[in-house]
């Protein structure tokens, strides 16, 4: 027993490209000695693997032989006691996507795969003493035990079925009772091992033991377990757990139907192409030059402003183009919200990087975020969009008006753009940083678009965008990370506070300034207190009231 | 939601990603340049909603709540700094600091 509930899932292994021997040699030898001082030196288990190294599972104690296996696929392994009167059959189909381990589906395996143990009895012939029966047990997807009576020989089975990953594992095991007792024995809830048998039967004339019945010659005794058990588990294979079965019990609301995945797939025509994109991305890029602040005439800036709206409304026009193409069979959530939203967001953030004054920009950026609170709405996401408003538009654009305030300057006046100053009229590179960032836009476009995968992935249950299912999910699996966001955040106002308290004088910093050096008692120089200040002076001759 | 709105909601948030990046790049009030780094961060926020929404879990929403915290982090420290600098050189202008160039 101790070989099933050691059977691993190994993930595969990365060898690293390039090493240091130096380094690992000290490593592997602390990893050694850690793992030496955690073991059991008494107990050291063999491991054996499975499927090219997928499984891995220690083997059963000394006393059990492997036998060599019918089908050598390196799927399935199988073992047998001295005695010969017990078998242990390891086997492993593949499927071909991971095996869901919810509880219902696994209860719904388990169904399937009594009927098809059933059946495979019915078809041997074989004499059913016990019934196949379910025993619930949390370490197993299915754990199911009979008792059968084949060619005047009675065995108990266990089967126990696990899913790893792509593997479903089967370890059966058979253990041939003495001939066939009045009552079928029963299993425990916790199976024994096996080998609990074996001194019954390596000591067949022990006194205590009563003589039912002629013992057993080895001659005689049917060859055990593993031709049957590989046999009827093979016949059971491609029934029990084929991954056509395990379809129906997925979620009944497929993410795309299969008219419009093959619509998605086959029709490429609807899609944005990339010289479309393209076009769209050279055009957008000529607006921002044209719009981004310069000492050009109002004209051209009014041009650029043109060219670029122009450029999103053609964008547009031709996003709604391809979903009203697939909008007959999928129930897509793109309503007119979704267009004005964004419309409102993409034109506040131009508006944020070409408005000359920065309080404007500020304010635009304001825009912005409230239409990306109105997509986070449309997404279901109720609580940050108003995490968005309150965080950015209340606390973190305040801040940068405050600040926009206080290093306001004394402005010049100035012919094309009159009260803005220089750094602020002339931006730094615009035909370069342009072409940047609508190559990235345009880059990023056309993965989105052009290259996509279509890729029918999990369905999507939809979530319920509650803040309390939100907190939920921070407060149990987030836990770690709410916590050192929160050691961040105080990190970062002592930091702001410290940064802030130091004084700046003549471009060098200085803790505080010279105190004047003042001999001689204090006298005072005039009684009326509003003539001199009181706070601010070192000098207690200044002060109206002095100590002595 | 279906892998249709999923790539509209993405091109949103690369649109404003890149607007963004023009920004930053192009802009020399220190201020403003900042700014455009939160306008980089809305792009992002809004890519990840989007997944958490495409996939069905709270993971992208968990998520921007982190950036949300980054933001604000960053954003006390850099206006801190913007101040400190102003106070230094008596301007806003990233040029000069142009120095920094080497």
């Amino acid at each position: 027993m101790s070989c099933i509930s050691h059977i691993q899932y190994m993930l595969p292994t990365h060898t690293p490209s390039a090493y240091n021997p130096t380094m690992l040699r000290p490593t592997l030898l602390l990893l050694l000695l850690s793992i030496a001082a955690t073991t059991q030196p008494a107990t050291k288990p063999h491991w054996s693997s499975l499927a090219a190294g997928e499984i891995r599972y220690t083997e059963p104690t000394p006393g059990w032989n492997p036998l060599p296996l019918t089908n050598a696929n390196d799927l399935a392994a199988t073992y047998k006691n001295d005695a010969g009167n017990a078998v242990i059959s390891i086997q492993i189909t593949l499927e071909k996507q991971p095996l869901p381990t919810t509880p219902a589906i696994s209860q719904q395996l388990s169904r399937q795969i009594l009927k098809a143990i059933q059946a495979d009895l019915e078809k041997s012939k074989a004499e059913i003493l016990v019934p196949p029966k379910i025993h619930p047990d949390r370490r197993f997807l299915v754990r199911i035990s009979d008792q059968i009576r084949l060619n005047n020989i009675t065995s108990d089975r266990l089967h126990l079925y696990r899913a790893l990953g792509y593997c479903l594992v089967m370890v059966t095991i058979d253990v041939d009772n003495q001939p066939p007792p009045r009552r079928p024995i029963r299993l425990h809830h916790r199976p024994r091992p096996p080998r609990r048998r074996h001194p019954r039967q390596t000591h067949p004339h022990h006194p205590s033991r009563p003589p039912q019945s002629p013992p057993p010659i080895a001659g005689t005794r049917r060859v055990p377990g593993p031709p049957m058990f590989v046999k009827s588990l093979t016949a059971c294979l491609p029934r029990i757990p084929p991954p056509l079965r395990l379809r129906p019990t997925m979620p009944a609301t497929p993410l795309l139907d299969a008219t419009t995945t093959a619509q998605i797939s086959g029709s490429a025509s609807p899609q944005l192409s990339g010289p479309l994109i393209l076009a769209l991305c050279i055009l957008a890029g000529i607006g921002t030059l044209l719009l981004l602040p310069s000492r050009r005439e109002a004209a051209f800036r009014h041009l650029g402003g043109i060219l670029l709206s122009l450029t999103g409304v053609v964008f547009i026009l031709l996003l709604i183009r391809v979903s009203a193409g697939q909008a007959e069979t999928a129930s897509l959530r793109i309503g007119p919200y979704f267009w004005i939203f964004s419309s409102i967001a993409l034109a506040g953030a131009v508006r944020v990087i070409t408005h000359p004054r920065p309080v404007y920009s500020a304010l635009y950026f304001v825009l912005t975020v409230m239409a990306s609170a109105g997509l986070f709405v449309l997404l279901q996401a109720d609580f940050m969009a108003a995490a968005l408003i309150i965080i950015y538009a209340g606390a973190i654009l305040i801040t940068y008006v405050f600040v926009i305030m206080l290093a306001a300057q004394t402005i010049p006046s100035d012919k094309p753009l009159a009260g803005v100053i220089e750094y602020d009229a002339v931006s730094r590179e615009p035909l370069a940083t342009s072409a940047i960032g609508f190559t990235l836009a345009g880059l990023l476009l056309f993965v989105i678009f052009d290259r996509a995968p279509v890729a029918p992935t999990t369905p999507a249950p939809s979530i319920s965008g509650s803040a309390q299912s939100l907190g939920i999910y921070l407060f149990t699996s987030q836990i770690l990370s709410l916590e050192v966001a929160g050691v961040i955040l105080t990190l970062c106002m002592v930091g702001a506070i410290i940064i802030a308290r130091r004084r700046i004088v003549g471009g060098l910093t200085t803790e505080s300034p010279a105190v004047e050096n003042v001999q001689g008692p204090a006298t005072p120089t005039n009684d009326d207190p509003h003539s001199i200040p009181v706070t601010g002076t070192d000098n207690p001759r200044a002060k109206a009231y002095p100590e002595t | 939601m279906s892998q249709l709105a999923l790539q509209h909601y993405l091109a949103i948030g690369a649109i404003m990603f890149a607007i963004g990046l023009i920004g930053f790049l192009s802009r020399r009030n220190m201020i403003v340049m900042f700014l455009c780094t939160e306008l980089m961060f809305q792009g992002v926020v809004i890519n990840l909603v989007a997944f958490g929404a495409y996939h069905g879990n709270l993971a992208g929403q968990a998520f921007t709540i982190f950036v949300l915290v980054i933001a604000a982090s960053e954003a006390s420290l850099a206006l801190g700094l913007v101040v400190l600098l102003f106070r230094q050189r008596n301007t806003l202008d990233a040029e000069a600091w142009r120095e920094l160039r080497g």
